[in-house]
């Protein structure tokens, strides 16, 4: 049995109402620090080199990938169903009479549609397929006449069911419509935050609450990278900071108290504001090995821990290019195809857009969909913040 | 001719050291003024909304600090600062200017007013004189307007006595755009005002926390319609026009509405 299971009010994940989210706070000197170099990226700026990948330490190898496989595993959200589910009953014990409707927001890389789906094939709900993308462009709506009202529902991403066109809405509105109204039955919708942010403009989600992964502050990622160490029992596993080298975990003695997190995690966690996903990538990213021989005079084994910094900057985006990652965070990735007809940009250029930002670690393509990637996303979601674009509300 | 002694008497000998001081407070300021105008624009183009407004604006008002400074440091070296020696200097100045620079100097006092009162920034886009485009620059005499198709214009400050000036985001980032839809009037009005609602909400360049508006008017010849929207930037207004009119045409298209198809050279408004 995976050992989340075990323990189905597993404090490390813990769902909250949308507007209970809270940022978890960097240290006062990193926070100095980071905006010093800003700072100077500033009036020293050089795109060519800013915008490529920062070496890593010289000494520090990275990983090899079953090492890093074992080390830290890709993310189970069997636990966090389960918190989500407890998350549900709770408010259906505090709302009379329960919403027929409820929404969970996720942030990218966070797995709202993975822990959806496995609370839907937990409870045996129906899981609903979002409709093709021509089928959103044609304005029909005779796509909800085939809605089995009948039985519980569980809509894994409401990004998938519409489009920023002008004919991209009328589906998405008479759909939230339907359920707010009540006539498609129970169900659950889960969507993406920076579609929830866009649509609480455009639709009757304005006055909705939701539920959404709280946020992972130092504590909570400590807990949640020292389990996975727990897990290899054979062996005993410390992970230093390669900054400075003071501890950050051991599978022997895991972190139990606030004030026993160390700044490294606290600042990875403000870096991330609190995404579990991205955090996770930029763990697997920055540990690192001195030598094949990492053990220690105690015979544990050794990994450190690169500073976190953004390893994929996006600071000289022209517009063309900003407009391409909103579009794309707008709807958790899209097809090349409907990108031209989203934008007011050529094919063509979108190609050769897409390319250099596939180099550059900004984009990634996966089953045909074009995303932002974990690492580029907090670089990202900056650039467009202090332009003046919509983003969300994490 | 007899010449009062003391006309010449209010004036310093001047040495070379004072010819040196007055040298060097000339260049200084011409030095900090050279760097004010490159550096700030320089920093306004690396920041966005309020802020890159906010250094721009700061070009003017800090070269006529410097050159009041400049003044100030000058006007003691060459003259015995008492209160009568500047009453006769500046009221002969002033006598001079009066018959022979007089617009010269209207101008450059209405330069000094237009930095007081923010009629125009940099940054801004203003219409003055029939002219319309985005401000680079406000000198002592003129400001400078590059328009639309990238022709610059020099407007002296003189205009701000007699003329309106049209500032369209007032030294912010908030601009309004408006697009114009000229239609058949046999159409479902309702739902065509929700279509170029959906229309802008639909363009990248939306600043949609702003509130926008679908303006409709029945006239002879039509149905004039009129979006009103915020872009992010002031400076994608013309794009951002562009592309509402595209995706406006697009949209219209496809839900069967036609555009006005009589050519007309009437008053649109």
């Amino acid at each position: 049995m995976n050992r989340h299971e075990a323990s189905p009010e597993d404090p490390v994940w813990k769902f909250v109402a949308l507007d209970e989210y809270e940022v978890p706070k960097g240290t006062l000197s990193r926070t100095a620090q980071k905006k010093w170099k800003a700072l100077i990226r500033f009036f020293v700026s050089n795109a060519g080199k800013e915008r490529s990948p920062l070496k890593v330490e010289e000494d520090l190898r990275s990983l090899p990938a079953l090492r890093l496989e074992n080390l830290v595993p890709p993310i189970d959200w069997e636990p966090a169903a389960n918190a989500l589910a407890l998350a549900l009953e709770s408010s259906a014990k505090a709302d009379a009479p329960p919403p027929r409707v409820g929404f969970v927001v996720g942030q990218p890389c966070c797995g709202h549609d993975e822990i959806l789906e496995k609370l839907a094939v937990r409870r045996a709900h129906a899981i609903i397929a979002p409709p093709d993308l021509e089928t959103i462009l044609s304005g029909s709506e005779s796509w909800l006449e085939k809605w089995d009202a009948s039985q519980p529902w569980v809509v894994l991403g409401l990004e998938r069911f519409f489009l920023r066109h002008a004919q991209g809405l009328a589906l998405v509105r008479r759909l939230l419509e339907e359920a707010l109204r009540g006539s498609l039955g129970q169900g659950l919708i889960g969507c993406d935050s920076w579609a929830w942010a866009y649509l609480r403009k455009t639709t009757s989600l304005s006055a909705c609450s939701a539920l959404t992964l709280e946020a992972f502050d130092g504590w909570r990622l400590g807990a949640y990278f020292g389990q996975s160490l727990q897990s290899k029992k054979s062996k005993s596993i410390r992970i230093c900071s390669a900054r400075n080298g003071s501890d950050i975990l051991s599978s022997e003695n895991l972190i139990s108290d606030q004030d026993d997190v160390c700044p490294e995690l606290k600042e990875l966690a403000a870096h991330c504001r609190g995404n579990i996903g991205t955090a996770w990538k930029y763990w697997r990213e920055k540990l690192c090995m001195l030598s094949e021989q990492n053990r220690d005079e105690k015979g544990e084994e050794v990994y450190w821990l690169a500073d976190t910094q953004d390893s994929v900057l996006f600071g000289d985006a022209d517009e063309d290019e900003i407009f391409i990652v909103h579009a794309l965070l707008m709807h958790n990735g899209l097809p090349i195809w409907i990108l031209p007809v989203l934008l007011p940009i050529s094919g063509y250029r979108i190609e050769a857009i897409l390319h250099r930002l596939q180099g550059q670690g900004v984009v990634e393509l996966r089953a045909d969909r074009a995303h932002v990637t974990a690492l580029g996303y907090a670089s990202i979601r900056s650039v467009l913040r202090s332009r003046g674009y919509l983003t969300d509300n994490f | 001719m007899n010449y009062d002694p003391d006309v010449f008497g209010m004036f310093k000998t001047i040495g070379s050291q004072t010819v040196a001081e007055f040298a060097l407070v000339l260049v200084g300021a011409g030095i900090l003024t050279f760097m004010v105008r490159k550096m700030l624009p320089w920093i306004a183009d690396r920041l966005h909304g309020r802020r890159h407004f906010v250094v721009l604006a700061l070009v003017p008002i800090l070269r006529l600090l410097i050159w009041l400074v400049a003044l100030a440091m000058l006007v003691p070296l060459i003259i015995e600062p008492t209160l009568q020696n500047m009453i006769a200097v500046l009221g002969a100045f002033g006598v001079a200017i009066g018959f022979a620079m007089k617009d010269y100097a209207s101008s450059l006092i209405a330069g000094v007013v237009s930095v007081m009162e923010l009629n125009y920034r940099p940054g801004d886009w203003i219409e003055m004189n029939g002219v319309y485009g985005e401000v680079v620059h406000v000198g002592l005499r003129v400001v400078r307007i590059v328009t639309p198709d990238d022709t610059m214009v020099s407007i002296p400050h003189l205009n701000l006595w007699t003329e309106s000036v049209h500032n369209a985001n007032n030294g912010g980032p908030s601009l309004q755009c408006v697009t114009n839809f000229f239609l058949h009037p046999d159409h479902d009005a309702k739902h065509v005002r929700q279509l170029l609602l959906d229309v802008a909400l639909s363009s990248p360049f939306l600043q949609i926390e702003k509130t926008m508006a679908v303006i409709v008017q029945e006239k002879p010849w039509g149905t004039h319609y009129i979006l009103r929207a915020y872009p992010v930037d002031p400076r994608q207004q013309f794009r951002f026009i562009s592309d509402l009119t595209a995706r406006g045409k697009e949209a219209l298209l496809k839900a069967g509405v036609k555009s006005c198809a009589i050519p007309t050279a009437m008053n649109m408004s």
